[in-house]
């Protein structure tokens, strides 16, 4: 949204506008956006979700706006676990609360459903100072999340430099979704021990500067740091341990550290080309933090855009991770009558594993007039673990979204 | 730590992304893209009519950007980078 300064500087532009470069002109209003997404991994977990959001001036220097999402996941998770047992598993829970899938527990049916609210505030304090403000929570079967954060954005006055400062506060409780409460870290799945929900603090930092580089050109540079304490293990997931042959004989409940420690660096860059007026997006991002991850993500997108302001957008995300210092796929320890000796952390969760996915897909969008349109999106998503029980997880994307402005 | 798995897939795709990486500039630098997009100029007011475009924006379509971090945040373990707030999940 933009001010009524803008719109007139915008207005003039898009006198002077030649090509096909698709200015915006006057700003309407109010805006709403809506999406629809379907993802689906092979054998493993299904997602529809919907997201509304609505946004408009309440005052000339005031908008707001409210975002709404809705989440129904289901499928087969993997525990943790490997598939090599010797370990029989009965009835509903498994002796882990979760529904094993097949002869062994490394999966798990779970069905889940979630919905979030977002209230969005942004106030233009000065001709080139706005804060935006927001709150969020979300609710699901075994999560309740509720976050506050202010983000600042001060411009110089040619406007051709941002400044941006955010800080955001999240509180987490976790807990199983049979009896509200989560196991005692690292102790046997079968002495079925409890303890009471689990909770998190979790504070957020930004700083960010975007540039304007040349008329054609905007560079952004963002640094953030994170901190997290309380609650910061999966209350599902188990390791094995196994014998010389890698046959599981017994499960624990893993454990990880109370905090963690998080700093990223992301550059981003749109450029429009010349004669061509098709954009370019690049994207790249470093990721550390204190449970020795480290991670880079590269994201390029092409759009072509058409003359009647169609585009499509083929794009590819290339991504790598290593592991957590604390991940193993499993224990060992022989099944000789003596309890195994346990490092003080350990999970076997394929997400903290040594990874690499590759994204490709397409997005088409459709303008209607200029007020809406419509975006189509297919992507597929190949991930490759080094250690996991589950070595590949593949999933498609589909996602449609329709926007109109008022 | 009991066995280490080596399947050489970590080798194999983190070649797959160097070629991809290389290819990529190739394709961009080989139109004088890279020199249009690094040349820095002064731009006034009116001639903001490219820069004002939802193609310019960070991020151009803030749907798709949310639901991409959504998907990447339950799969991946790394989270942020390009804003605060929002809330979390604990989705598998």
């Amino acid at each position: 949204m933009k001010s009524i300064r803008n719109k007139l500087s915008l207005a003039t532009c898009s006198l002077l506008t030649t090509g096909n470069a698709a200015a915006e002109a006057i700003e309407n209003a109010w805006e709403v956006d809506s999406s629809y997404l379907y993802y689906s991994e092979e054998d493993r977990v299904t997602v529809n979700k919907l997201v509304g959001t609505a946004k408009g001036f309440v005052s000339p220097k005031d908008t707001a706006s409210i975002k709404v999402v809705f989440d129904s996941m289901s499928g087969a998770t993997p525990t943790g676990a490997v598939k090599s047992t010797n370990l029989t598993f009965t009835g509903a829970s498994g002796g882990s609360g979760i529904t094993p899938t097949g002869e062994s527990g490394a999966l798990s049916d779970f069905d889940d459903t979630r919905v979030g609210v977002a209230l969005d505030w942004q106030h233009e304090h000065t001709r080139t100072l706005s804060v935006n403000y927001n709150g969020a929570f979300s609710v699901e079967n075994d999560w309740r999340s509720f976050s506050l954060a202010a983000t600042a954005n001060k411009e110089n006055s040619s406007r051709s430099t941002k400044w941006t400062l955010g800080i955001a506060g999240t509180y987490d409780q976790i807990f199983r979704v049979n009896g509200n409460n989560t196991p005692e870290p690292l102790s046997r799945v079968a002495d079925q021990r409890f303890l009471g929900e689990g909770e998190r603090a979790t504070t957020d930092l930004i700083a960010g500067v975007t540039r304007v580089i040349n008329r054609r050109t905007v560079a952004q540079l963002n640094l953030a740091f994170g901190i997290a304490n309380g609650y910061m293990t999966d209350p599902y997931k188990v390791f094995s341990i196994v014998d010389a042959q890698g046959i599981e004989w017994d499960q624990y409940f893993e454990g990880r550290p109370d905090s963690r420690m998080r700093w990223s660096i992301t550059a981003n860059l749109n450029h429009m080309t010349f004669p061509g007026n098709n954009g370019i997006h690049l994207s790249y991002r470093y990721y550390s933090d204190d449970w020795d991850i480290q991670s880079h993500t590269l994201d390029y997108a092409h759009r072509f855009i058409f003359g009647n302001a169609d585009y499509l957008e083929p794009r590819v995300r290339l991504y790598t991770q290593t592991k957590a210092e604390f991940y193993q796929n499993a224990f060992f320890s022989p099944n000789d009558g003596t309890a195994p000796v346990l490092p003080e952390f350990l999970s076997a969760d394929y997400r903290l594993d040594d990874m690499s996915s590759a994204t490709a897909g397409l997005t088409y969008g459709v303008r209607f007039g200029s007020d809406a349109d419509l975006r189509t999106r297919l992507e597929y998503i190949y991930q490759s673990f080094d250690n996991s029980e589950f070595d590949t997880n593949k999933a498609i994307v589909f996602n449609i979204s329709y926007g109109k402005r008022f | 730590m009991y066995y280490a798995v080596d399947n050489n897939n970590m080798n194999v795709n983190r070649n797959m992304h160097k070629i991809l990486i290389v290819a990529l500039f190739l394709a961009v630098s080989g139109c004088g893209t890279v020199r249009n997009m690094t040349v820095k100029e002064e731009v006034k007011p009116w001639e903001k009519d490219i820069l004002a475009t939802d193609t310019m924006q960070f991020p151009r379509d803030p749907m798709q950007t949310f639901i991409d971090d959504h998907i990447y945040f339950s799969k991946e373990a790394s989270t942020g980078g390009s804003g605060v707030g929002g809330g979390g999940c604990g989705c598998n």
